[in-house]
């Protein structure tokens, strides 16, 4: 690796995650407004109301929002980085949203899916390790 | 049917990717940080790969959302994992990466660990 580009690669590797982070927070911003709604099932005739109250739920709103910042910060990012490295990055998002249910859905943590966290954890650390 | 939707799915999710990374490459790239953001914005909103990308991304979801209606998730999120394969496959195909080994055992680990969540 070119000692000049060190420096902003680091930066592009924390703006990759971050972007990931907001994003795996739009899907749980989102899953919070459906769940607002009690459950959306776009059948029957009520699908225009159901489309209406989807598209001004705050929640939902906020998520769009949010997916549209981390699809810029996505865009900036493989601007500078090859495809290959910077996609795997996304498969944090697996662990922030196992994370979230343990931690903020009071959801049970078994053995075998604290084991693919650390698989996944250990898979893109791997891969941060790989960039020219 | 909802294999179908599923595959579909995961077809126009990789698609994306790959358009978004060919639109990037096509408008030399966007660097938010450097100012002009407007005009970058401008040529990111008319790039036709860029578009196109994010258009995929909107129709893989609702695939996705067809297929889940269908079929156990358990079934489902594994089988995106693939998605890991294919878009670093393509990567090194269609933009001449260089991927080596040990970005390949990264990228094994990582759709272990996902098969290890869905399957607990």
């Amino acid at each position: 690796m070119p000692k000049s580009g060190e420096r902003s690669t680091t930066a592009y590797k924390l703006l990759l995650v971050a972007g990931v982070v907001i994003n795996s927070g739009a899907q749980l911003l989102m899953k919070q407004g459906v769940n607002s709604m009690g459950g959306v099932t776009l059948a029957g005739g009520a699908v225009a109301t159901e489309i209406a109250g989807i598209f001004t739920n705050p929640y939902v709103l906020a998520g769009l929002c949010a997916i549209a910042v981390s699809l810029l910060i996505w865009l900036h990012v493989i601007s500078r980085l090859d495809l290959s490295f910077a996609y795997p990055f996304v498969s944090i998002s697996y662990i922030l949203i196992l994370l979230a249910g343990w931690l903020v859905f009071g959801e049970h943590a078994t053995p075998a899916r604290a084991a693919g966290v650390i698989l996944i954890g250990a898979g893109v650390i791997i891969i941060s390790r790989t960039e020219r | 049917m909802e294999f179908g939707f599923l595959t579909v799915s995961i077809i126009l999710g990789f698609c994306g990717q790959i358009l978004l990374k060919t639109g990037i490459l096509r408008i030399g790239g966007v660097n938010f940080a450097r100012g002009g953001a407007v005009r970058q914005l401008l040529s990111v909103l008319t790039s036709p790969h860029i578009v196109g990308g994010v258009s995929c991304f909107a129709a893989s979801m609702i695939f996705y959302l067809a297929a889940i209606s269908g079929i156990d998730i358990s079934m489902a999120y594994p089988m995106v994992s693939v998605n890991f394969v294919l878009v670093v496959l393509f990567s090194r195909i269609f933009f001449r990466e260089k991927v080596n080994a040990l970005r390949w055992c990264g990228v094994s680990l990582i759709v272990a660990g996902v098969f290890l969540i869905s399957r607990s």
